[in-house]
């Protein structure tokens, strides 16, 4: 099942995002609320299954 | 897909502000202005800050004055703590916590308000957690 993680620090500021389970790259669109809601967001960084799942739809496109 | 992402904070929802001040034991206390009001001294001297979110210091210790949270132009709440009250408590360390509360009880309405559950927790190093299922 999709998840979605919040790590809150004891700064008052800095909350940590992790996002798992999401097919696609629905996770960033399915879970940007929370950044909205939240302030600013910093850089992403996309776990390797990401790049994976990328590399397959190129693959796709090239046989296709 | 799944992917990392810091957030930095900013204080700007006035429910989730009133709900992290309930959590540190201020439940029911709290005053709402849309019109931001003049803060009182320990004398009950009027003071020329004003807030629209306040802790009146009947509230805190018998020598305080209120605590107030103004909202300012761009949304955000600018925190209004005398001297006295950031010597006996109410400093820096109290704030942090005050608004890692915010952010909890923020993030846990975006989740309700999208028909999201969630489970609060602490994690191995005592930080606030939410767990989101999608």
């Amino acid at each position: 099942m999709p998840e979605m993680i919040l790590t809150f620090e004891w700064d008052g500021k800095t909350v940590h995002k992790q996002t798992k389970g999401f097919k696609g790259s629905s996770c960033v669109k399915e879970t940007k609320f929370i950044e909205e809601g939240l302030g600013k967001a910093g850089d992403r960084k996309l776990k390797a299954e990401y790049y994976i799942r990328e590399q397959e739809k190129d693959q796709n496109r090239t046989r296709a | 897909m799944s992917h990392y992402v810091d957030v930095t904070t900013e204080i700007k929802d006035e429910k989730a502000l009133v709900k992290a001040l309930g959590r540190l034991g201020y439940q029911g206390m709290v005053e709402v202005y849309d019109h931001a009001v003049n803060l009182y001294g320990y004398r009950g001297d009027m003071r020329s800050q004003k807030a629209n979110v306040v802790l009146r210091r009947k509230n805190l210790s018998s020598a305080s004055n209120d605590i107030g949270f103004e909202r300012m132009s761009d949304g955000r709440y600018r925190a209004h703590i005398s001297e006295y009250d950031e010597s006996i408590g109410y400093n820096e360390q109290w704030r942090n916590k005050l608004y890692t509360y915010y952010g909890v009880e923020k993030a846990k309405m975006d989740c309700k308000a999208r028909g999201y559950k969630y489970v609060e927790d602490v994690d191995e190093k005592q930080r606030p957690r939410l767990r989101v299922s999608f």
